[in-house]
């Protein structure tokens, strides 16, 4: 299986089973002062079932499983950002894939706000194909 | 033109001094109109921002352009503000030379439109208190 192939077989799935919810990203202050960049996506979301209920998890979080496609075509949550000193010196810094969500970002499903907790890309051949996350809230 | 409805240019957390480069985003191919809009939500410290939005023209897939174009800059300083402006490649545009982040403050070329933006800061003093500068826009085709 190519990675094209099993990003298309799971959007496949998600427009079927799944519902739309939506990923923001709040830099700075809260409240409405805030800047906040949203992507509406298709996500599975379920709850954990009692063998997964290990320490950290508790029976209100929900696990949520969505595809890169929207994440990619919007171009959430916003593009890199690099460091310079004034005479143009690159200040090296890691920020990981920017296309995952990290915590406390919000995930707003059926219409309520959540926290995400925790986030995983899985890659295929290098490429991005699947994301999982654990919200709570 | 493959960007729809509002994009970001990023959410530029400002702390110390120093420039802070925003990554190129493309898939503005053919548009005539673009609106921008800058906003700081300032918090603590710092003495000025620079905020220029940048185009280019000499870049392709996957390669950023050599030469990038201000066509706006905005100061800011030690209160919030927003700031919002409209560019047109409709209007006629006398012959320029491109600057990277030393265009005139408060100033804007109008008529340049390349196929990609971005935005970058030159920050003076150090800011605290969640200084965020925030860039969107809205492209028209």
């Amino acid at each position: 299986m190519t990675p094209d192939a099993a990003v298309s077989m799971l959007n496949s799935q998600l427009a079927k089973h799944g519902e739309d919810i939506e990923l923001i990203r709040t830099t700075g202050l809260t409240g409405p002062q805030a800047a906040a960049y949203g992507v509406i996506c298709r996500a599975f979301v379920r709850g954990y079932s009692a063998e997964e209920l290990i320490a950290g998890i508790t029976q209100s979080d929900s696990k949520v499983i969505l595809g890169p496609t929207e994440i990619e075509a919007s171009g959430w949550p916003g593009p890199e950002t690099a460091r310079e000193t004034t005479s143009g010196t690159p200040i090296s810094s890691t920020t990981g894939d920017i296309r995952i969500p990290r915590k406390n970002d919000k995930a707003v499903i059926a219409g309520r706000q959540r926290n995400i907790e925790a986030s995983v890309g899985l890659y295929m051949a290098g490429v991005l194909v699947r994301i999982e996350m654990r919200v709570a809230g | 033109m493959t960007r729809n409805g509002i994009v970001s240019l990023g959410d530029f957390a400002i702390t110390a001094s120093g420039n802070y480069v925003g990554s190129w985003v493309t898939g503005f191919e053919g548009i005539l109109v673009i609106t921008a809009q800058l906003r700081l939500v300032y918090g603590s410290g710092g003495t000025t921002i620079k905020a220029y939005l940048q185009t280019g023209l000499d870049g392709s897939a996957g390669v950023d352009p050599v030469t990038p174009i201000d066509i706006w800059c905005r100061t800011f300083a030690t209160a919030s503000d927003v700031k919002d402006k409209n560019f047109s490649c409709l209007d006629a545009s006398s012959d320029i030379t491109p600057t990277d982040a030393t265009l005139t403050d408060n100033t804007a070329v109008d008529g340049i439109l390349g196929d990609r933006f971005r935005l970058k800061l030159v920050v003076a003093g150090t800011y605290g208190g969640s200084t965020v500068l925030s860039a969107r826009v809205h492209p028209k085709q």
